[in-house]
């Protein structure tokens, strides 16, 4: 099963390049959104395993979006895409727990490469968590 | 001074002297004068005493006649009736002895028998041939009818040295009575009256006071004594008596005074020296006053003389006394005077010293002052200067004279001299016109002086000034200088150098600007970024897709190209507007400007450019963000390499200004130069010399924005090869505060 990747930008023609980018070079099922405020309903519906949002959006700021997603998933890894001048809101969202940023205007490989940093720690952290259930069925077996 | 106050006092003492003495002759003269008139007054007094001592006496004399004539008329006595003679004659003499008559006595027609009463009432009838005496001689004559006749005659019993006056009276049978019913008219012989004229006069005169003890005496008109109130002296001669008694005076005034004047029968006064009065002896001037005794009737006639005299001491006392008196009150007055202008002159000149103190206090006051506005307006480090309506210099400062003259100009280290010594350059000043020195193209112009002649306002301009090659700020105040009725006298002017704070405006206005344009620029970089970063993303995407044989690759490239310039220009731009956002990292500029080095050394090899270190170690650190540094090195390096396109010298120093507590970084070139009119645009974003797509115009903003963030300074120097053909070049300095951390800055504080 492939993984998921929620994109957030409230800017449209960036939302389809990163998807094409993303579908043309990986596997990875891309789901996009231009508005921030529907995100949580689409982290109800469905699981991602990554989350990639631009850090300037109206409605809602990308810090912002990063406190109401780890309400309802905190497992979930995001990236964060930043201009150069807001490095330190950048920093800021690293500090939040955002797994790693991108400054724009940014290369393909770039982007690709952060991605698959990312999934990388992904599966680890899910192997983790399954080992980790593994674990506690063995010790609950051992018990009964 | 002083000599003259000793001048003055001493004259003043002289004067002083001089009027006493004056006051004393003059009074000497007025007591002399004061005694004549008193003198005089006295005399006149004494005459008055004696016109009247001797109108008395002849009056007392015509009343003594007339009873004797009225005795006469009497039948009894006329026709010596043997009942009644006596008895008519006593009554009559009862009345006339109290005036001295000593007898009344009738010798009758035939001159053979005299009957007489004396005053102790003898009745006697004495005969005798008078017939042939002088008397009877003299009454018979007809002529002599009703007259009278004076012959001095002697008693018989001890009234010696007494003058006895016989007095006759021819007598008429001209009455009628019982016996005689008619006048026969004849002449009967005469009446006598035997006069004591001692007593006659001395009744009268012995009353007389003159003064305090001047008195009367009088002579008859032989000039005998018939009264003096020395006794012996009465019926002697007054003109032998006195010399007898007093050898050694000389009496002759007295005598003549006498002879001439008082037996004479004239009134006057006079002086004469005398050698007693009363119980005094010795030389004693007296004041005489005579009048004459005129007997009426006496045949022939007959004047006696009455004196009055008193010593002259009498009158010298009353005025010495008075006069003592005046003389002291004049002492006292010329004393309080003398006293008074004393204390005057003393007061007025304890005044002169107290106000000589005071104006020299005053003076000093004003010298001081005088020094001290000297001091101040020679001190000012402004142009001070004032001039009149015709716009000509009427005074100037040293500094000012040395500003406009350029000699605060120090051509070899193209800096303002900080001296505080000028030489006195002003003469060369005053008088010139202030249009020759203050440039018009500066607004500074002569319609200006007169301007505020004619208004009275004062007026500050602020105008450009150029001394040899260098450009000035100045700000001129003119203030008009007005006299007490509010007239313009002069126009004062203070010009300050302000190129320095027009500078630092310039500066701020700069740093505004770029604030304001950091905002503007990030919010822009912002919405460009987003669309550049879709372009550069799909041109990229393209990039991948397309073959680069193809001619699509070619023109994505050039787009890519552009593309990548725009994200230049926008991170410069985005990096310029940080400066607003915060970071508190701490950098070694040493370390930094290794890194910098690094990175050019190579560059400045190829470009021949020789790199020259001149680092300070144990160099402090700043507060400033390392990778922001590193950017404004950077960009200056970058700078003065363009500068230098024949290659050159870079000189990089670092050091530590422990005064001002600051850390400073110059890199000099040795390049073109900035041009002037460029200088101040260097930090405008955009502004650019390098050829379009060369440069973005944005280092220098960007530098300057980083240094302004971190509290720094950054300053400039420069000329280009026209202004100095040897030294040009630009030098950049970066001042930046220290860091000191929290314990650091306690310890200071502790």
């Amino acid at each position: 099963m492939a993984e998921k990747i929620l994109i957030v930008d409230d800017e449209m023609d960036m939302l389809e390049l990163l998807e094409l980018i993303i579908t043309d070079r990986t596997d990875y099922q891309v789901v996009t959104t231009n508005s921030p405020l529907e995100v949580p309903e689409l982290l109800k519906k469905d699981t991602f395993d990554l989350l990639i949002t631009d850090l300037r959006m109206p409605d809602i700021d990308g810090i912002e979006l990063i406190e109401m997603v780890k309400q309802i998933d905190d497992q979930i890894p995001f990236i964060i895409i930043t201009a150069y001048g807001t490095i330190e809101s950048a920093v800021e969202a690293m500090r939040k727990g955002a797994f790693d940023y991108i400054t724009k205007p940014f290369r393909q490989e770039q982007i690709l490469l952060t991605i698959e940093k990312v999934m990388k720690w992904r599966r680890l952290q899910k192997e983790n968590m399954a080992l980790k259930a593994e674990l506690e069925k063995i010790k609950k077996g051992s018990h009964g | 001074m002083f000599i003259q106050t000793k001048k003055f006092i001493l004259s003043i003492g002289l004067l002083t002297v001089a009027l006493l003495i004056a006051g004393l002759i003059v009074g000497f003269y007025s007591l002399r004068y004061m005694k004549e008139i008193v003198s005089e007054q006295f005399n006149q007094q004494q005459l008055e005493l004696a016109t009247h001592a001797g109108r008395q006496l002849e009056n007392q004399f015509l009343n003594m006649i007339q009873d004797v004539t009225i005795l006469n008329q009497s039948p009894s006595v006329q026709y010596l009736e043997k009942v009644s003679w006596a008895n008519r004659i006593k009554i009559t003499l009862s009345t006339l002895q109290e005036t001295g008559v000593l007898e009344i006595g009738r010798v009758d027609g035939s001159g053979k028998k005299c009957f007489a009463v004396t005053s102790k009432e003898e009745v006697r009838i004495v005969p005798g041939p008078y017939a042939s005496q002088e008397p009877f001689l003299w009454s018979k004559k007809p002529e002599h009818k009703n007259r009278i006749s004076l012959v001095p005659a002697n008693l018989k019993n001890g009234t010696t040295g007494r003058p006895i006056m016989k007095i006759i009276i021819p007598t008429y049978l001209e009455s009628v009575d019982d016996a005689h019913p008619v006048a026969l008219h004849r002449y009967a012989g005469y009446i006598y009256l035997l006069l004591d004229t001692r007593y006659f006069v001395a009744e009268m005169l012995k009353e007389i006071r003159s003064g305090k003890t001047g008195y009367a005496w009088a002579i008859d008109n032989d000039g005998n004594f018939i009264y003096h109130p020395v006794p012996e002296f009465i019926g002697k001669n007054a003109f032998e008596v006195r010399g007898q008694r007093e050898a050694k005076i000389s009496f002759d005034q007295i005598n003549r005074i006498q002879k001439e004047k008082m037996l004479r029968g004239v009134q006057g006064t006079s002086s004469y020296v005398s050698g007693w009065h009363r119980g005094m002896r010795g030389n004693i001037n007296k004041l005489i006053a005579y009048a004459p005794v005129r007997l009426r009737g006496t045949s022939p006639s007959i004047t006696w003389a009455v004196a009055v005299v008193a010593p002259a001491t009498e009158v010298d006392e009353v005025i010495h006394a008075a006069y003592l008196w005046q003389f002291i009150m004049q002492g006292f007055i010329i004393f309080a005077i003398i006293l008074g202008s004393l204390s005057i002159i003393g007061y007025e000149w304890q005044y002169a010293k107290t106000l000589k103190s005071e104006v020299e206090r005053k003076t000093k006051d004003l010298q001081r002052s005088e020094e001290q506005y000297k001091k101040l307006v020679e001190g000012a480090q402004d142009i001070i200067f004032s001039a009149d309506r015709q716009g000509r210099f009427l005074s100037l400062n040293r500094y000012g004279a040395n500003f406009l003259r350029g000699e605060l100009f120090d051509p070899e280290t193209q800096e303002s001299l900080k001296t505080r010594h000028y030489v006195d350059h002003t003469g060369k000043f005053i008088g010139k016109e202030l249009a020759e020195f203050f440039p018009p193209n500066g607004f500074f112009h002569p319609q200006l002086i007169e301007e505020i002649w004619r208004t009275g306002r004062p007026k500050t301009i602020e105008h450009t000034f150029k001394i040899r090659a260098n450009d000035y700020w100045l700000s001129t105040q003119l203030i008009a200088i007005k006299d007490d009725q509010g007239l313009v006298q002069e126009v004062l002017g203070i010009s300050r150098d302000i190129t320095e704070k027009k500078k630092i405006e310039k500066q701020m206005i700069n740093t505004e600007k770029l604030a304001s344009l950091g905002l503007l620029a990030a919010g822009v970089a912002h919405e460009i970024n987003n669309p550049l970063g879709v372009i550069l993303g799909y041109c990229d995407y393209m990039l991948d897709k397309i073959p680069p044989e193809d001619k699509v690759h070619k023109v994505l490239e050039k787009i890519e190209r552009q593309g990548n310039h725009c994200k230049k220009v926008v991170e410069n731009l985005l990096s310029f507007s940080r400066y607003t956002e915060h970071s508190d990292t701490i950098s070694d500029i040493n370390l930094n400007l290794g890194n910098v080095f690094s990175v050019v050394e190579n560059n400045l090899m190829i470009k021949k450019i020789q790199l020259k270190k001149n680092l300070e170690a144990n160099l402090p650190r700043v507060k400033a963000d390392p990778v922001q540094l590193q950017q404004v090195f950077l960009n200056l390096i970058t700078n003065a390499v363009a500068a230098m396109p024949k290659g050159g010298t870079l000189t990089v120093i670092t050091r530590w200004n422990i005064y001002a507590d600051k850390v400073e970084v110059v890199i000099t070139d040795t390049g073109t130069g900035i041009r002037k009119e460029h200088r101040e645009k260097i930090y405008d974003p955009f502004f650019t010399t390098k050829k379009v797509g060369e440069g973005t115009g944005l280092g220098l903003t960007v530098t300057y924005g980083i240094i302004d963030h971190y509290q720094g300074l950054i300053q400039l120097e420069t000329k280009t090869e026209e202004e100095d053909p040897v030294n040009h070049g630009t030098s950049f300095t970066v001042i930046l505060p220290v860091y000191h951390s929290k314990r650091e800055a306690e310890k200071k504080g502790a």
